[in-house]
């Protein structure tokens, strides 16, 4: 089977579960008390009965619940993500403006998390009951039951309050040049506390994940292959166990990649960063529910996209070297 | 025969896991040029003495005794403490081809590899001889190898590959644990003889670690018996297929299939060359 | 294997246990031992800890009792987590006995269910739950147990076919029980163990969940809850930090202790595959 075939077939497998989504969050929808006529409504203070008779039947809110599922779904293939009445904006507007922001915070978090974790997870399995290895099964254990925003709040206190070593929280400096080199040391010295929260956790699930899978390909026979050719042991561990070790790990974070605006949400509050998560607090905060929807329906298509591209990347690594295990 | 020039020789060889004795005072010599085959049943601790003597034994295991090769000690040392040492090479092929070749490197990155443990060769040196003994091991069409991931081999190809792998180093002597074993039975004569005929050609010894009467019938010069970890018998392989001297030699040679009773296992390599050691020809002519 | 029970217990699953109970009589005794509303305005503001014997604790920016706070918290959280655990165990052990028992269709849909609900971005999906129905603790516990009940079906189910076939099985059945007879008495008591390790650990990230929930402002209003009050200290960091320490803290203990409880008990149940 060529890779756009299985491309083809996995992205059709996806489409039920993407049809449910969009019927859950509809329901969501329809389930939220007071429709989009009270709101605005509320919004605007004083409206008769007759004036939101009429809104209804402007916005279809009238019709049957199958009308308006019809509606909806076609509004959704135009990309039409509704309106927020809070903000008097499109929501797909405010969802892209927002989107840059978090795809730098969990891009940097991901890759800084998959860096620390795969090398702790692999120096902790290679000597697997070693005090390197119990060091980082302990670390993993306490990060593990932390939540992720109070270890975001004691690096605040820590670092930008008494070590003033990092600023508090925002995107940039307020006043500072916005581009050029300054603007950007000055977002990557924003950058690394939310990312340094975001990614501690992940760092710590990879180093569980990479500890167990060098530990198991360290086993294999072609790691005594290797070692029978005389090659120092690092390169050992490098070329030849982590290297097969490194697909699972690819595998969780792609995934996990998809479903990190849970995270973000929390660290994005926690460190003001202007984000979609942000975004998700305030539509929580103003009670802006649509909005709120909104969000967890991209991020849901987000994780189906993800698990299907991690699929692909798995089928094409597959093709080429087709591990039988 | 050229028994009487030892290249390796193996003094009092104890090996322990975990307070668990799997050989107990192994004491024998390997000639080069010649084909010693280290026989036993799985656990009678004829892999792990292998093992121990490419440098191989895992780290858990607690070794004792000596092992000299051309007289140099190399107990307990891996193989690049020995090349650092200066020692001359001893090569192992392994039982499962498919499991000894890592799946995501090319045959020819494994292989440059081997060759450039040296330290002293360049890429496209390596390259060179890479092909050559890919050429060597009679890999047909070597270029087109070359480039391509295990996988893509059969069983047969695979093993000549880890052969080649082994012929890196450039040993004096290769370590062979079940090499047909893994193998498909038409196969499994093609890599013996190669394996044999490479011995030949580059003057190694080569001990073949086997549990196969066949196997030892058709291509072993001496032949020594393990049980239990100690070596019940060291002798030569017309001797020993002869009359063993020991009971559980007598029971195993009873015991090969074809020879009393069409009972029992599938026949193996070992009916083919039964009848031409009752004939009391040469071993490895059949 | 009572008397053994006793005396040979690994050690992580007592500490987990006594961690578990001190918790809850803590929880229990919050009345007792600081009498009156947490909420309540009843000292000098600001005050730090260990400054002041009669709040040992301190107070909050407006004179509030911190550890009247953080006992009254714990109740939130303790029923939070057990309440939210409770949710999942009973969707996630109903479907997945039921889809282990029956198999065919029954367990096709569960698996593809259960394959729909993890995809969801759970955290997320907490969120819109709890802001849909109202903040409150009911809707809190219903939001993190809608969640995270595959784990547990997909662990009963396999449970329940392993054993579903069992010599025991088939001779109830050969008795004429009925199904929901011979699932309830014969295949689940011998199938809950590992899930009951299992429901700890759902327990333990519940009181996590619940936390960033109420930090969030996502909480029952009317209740004192850790996530809260870390995020009512936010503003106060410069300052009066131990706001934000102190009920970090004790929610860390709390998932620790559960985390151990967890442990402890797939350690006792299995001591080889514990090294995980």
């Amino acid at each position: 089977m060529t890779l756009f075939a299985f491309m083809l077939r996995r992205t059709l497998a996806a489409a039920p579960m993407v049809v449910l989504m969009i019927v859950v969050n509809f329901l969501l929808l329809k389930a939220v008390p007071g429709d989009l006529v009270d709101v605005m409504a509320g919004e605007s203070g004083i409206a008769t009965v007759e004036q939101m008779a009429d809104l209804r039947a402007r916005f279809g809110l009238d019709r049957s619940a199958l009308d308006q599922f019809q509606a909806y779904l076609s509004q959704l293939l135009r990309f039409d993500l509704g309106f927020s009445f809070r903000y008097s904006r499109p929501i797909a507007d405010l969802v892209l403006e927002r989107l840059p922001a978090t795809a730098l915070l969990v891009t940097v978090a991901v890759l800084a998390a998959v860096a620390v974790g795969v090398a702790a997870g692999v120096l902790a399995g290679r000597r697997p009951g070693g005090r390197f290895d119990r060091t980082v099964s302990v670390l993993s254990s306490l990060i593990f039951a932390m939540p992720s925003f109070w270890i975001g709040l004691v690096g605040i206190v820590l670092f930008a309050v008494h070590l003033r070593w990092l600023p508090i929280g925002g995107y940039a400096t307020v006043g500072a040049p916005g581009a050029g080199w300054p603007h950007a040391v000055d977002v990557a010295a924003h950058l690394v506390l939310p990312a340094a929260t975001l990614g501690l956790g992940y760092a710590a699930l990879y180093a569980r994940v990479t500890r167990a899978a060098v530990i198991e390909t360290s086993r294999l026979d072609f790691v005594r292959t290797a070692r029978a050719k005389g090659i120092s042991e690092t390169r050992v561990t490098l070329r030849h166990i982590l290297r097969n070790a490194l697909l699972p790990v690819v595998t969780l974070s792609g995934l996990k990649l998809g479903s990190m605006l849970g995270g973000a949400v929390v660290v994005e509050t926690v460190f003001s960063w202007p984000g979609l998560g942000r975004l998700a607090f305030e539509a929580v905060a103003d009670r802006d529910v649509n909005l709120l929807l909104s969000l967890f329906l991209c991020n849901s298509l987000l994780v189906i996209v993800m698990g299907i591209l991690v699929d692909v990347s798995y089928a094409a690594l597959d093709l080429r070297i087709e591990v039988t295990s | 025969m050229k028994a009487n020039n030892p290249l390796i020789v193996v003094r009092d060889l104890s090996i322990a896991f975990a307070g668990a004795k799997a050989v107990d005072g192994l004491s024998f010599t390997v000639a080069a040029g010649e084909v010693t085959a280290l026989v036993g049943e799985s656990g009678s601790g004829k892999t792990v003495s292998g093992l121990s003597i490419a440098g191989l034994a895992p780290p858990e295991a607690r070794i004792t005794g000596r092992v000299t090769l051309a007289g140099a000690d190399i107990l307990g040392r891996t193989p690049r403490e020995r090349r650092l040492a200066g020692h001359p090479a001893v090569s192992m092929v392994f039982q499962d081809p498919q499991a000894a070749l890592n799946p995501v490197l090319t045959i020819g990155e494994q292989i440059v590899e081997a060759v450039r443990a040296d330290g002293r060769t360049g890429a496209r040196a390596a390259a060179a001889r890479a092909l050559e003994l890919l050429d060597l091991v009679r890999i047909p069409e070597p270029g087109r190898r070359f480039s391509e991931y295990p996988h893509r081999l059969s069983g047969g190809m695979r093993q000549r590959v880890v052969i080649a792998l082994a012929l890196a180093a450039s040993p004096v002597a290769l370590v062979a644990d079940e090499p047909t074993t893994a193998l498909d039975v038409t196969i499994q004569a093609q890599i013996l003889q190669l394996l044999i005929r490479l011995k030949d050609e580059l003057g190694m010894a080569l001990l073949l670690i086997t549990h196969d009467l066949g196997v030892v019938a058709e291509a072993a010069d001496r032949v020594l018996l393990m049980r239990d970890g100690r070596l019940l018998e060291d002798r030569g392989v017309r001797d020993f297929f002869d009359g063993p001297r020991h009971p559980y030699g007598r029971a195993l040679l009873a015991a090969r299939p074809g020879r009393r009773t069409r009972r029992g296992p599938r026949p193996r390599l070992a009916d083919t060359s039964a009848p031409c050691l009752i004939g009391g020809e040469g071993s490895g002519a059949c | 294997m009572s008397a053994r029970f006793s005396f040979s217990t690994p050690s992580t699953l007592r500490l987990g246990v006594l961690c578990v109970a001190l918790l809850a009589l803590l929880a229990a005794a919050a009345g007792l031992l600081r009498p009156g509303d947490p909420m309540a305005m009843v000292g000098p503001r600001g005050l730090w800890p260990l400054t002041d014997g009669a709040f040992p604790l301190g107070t909050d920016q407006l004179g509030r009792d911190v550890a009247a706070q953080l006992l009254f918290g714990a109740r939130v959280s303790l029923a939070v987590g057990v309440g939210a655990a409770a949710v999942a165990t009973l969707i996630g052990v109903g479907l997945g006995a039921v889809a282990g028992y029956f198999g065919g269709v029954a367990d096709h849909l569960l698996s593809r269910l259960c394959d729909y609900v993890q995809t969801l971005p759970s955290f997320l999906l907490s969120m819109v739950l709890v802001a849909v129905l109202a903040p409150s603790i009911g809707s809190v516990m219903l939001a993190i147990g809608l969640t995270s009940w595959p784990e547990i079906a997909r662990l009963t189910r396999a449970e329940v076919l392993r054993i579903r076939n069992a010599d025991w099985v088939l001779a109830a059945r050969t008795m004429g029980l009925g199904h929901g007879h011979i699932l309830l008495n014969h295949v689940l008591p011998n199938g809950i163990a590992p899930v009951v390790a299992m429901i700890a650990a759902v327990v333990a990230h519940a009181v996590l969940v619940e936390a960033a929930l109420a930090f969030l402002g996502l909480g029952d209003p009317n209740l004192v809850s850790w996530g809260a009050m870390i995020g009512n200290a936010r503003p106060l960091l410069r300052t009066l930090w131990y706001l934000m320490a102190l009920p970090g803290l004790a929610i860390f203990a709390t998932v620790m202790a559960f985390t151990l409880l967890g442990n402890g008990l797939s350690e006792r149940l299995d001591p080889r595959g514990a090294a995980r």
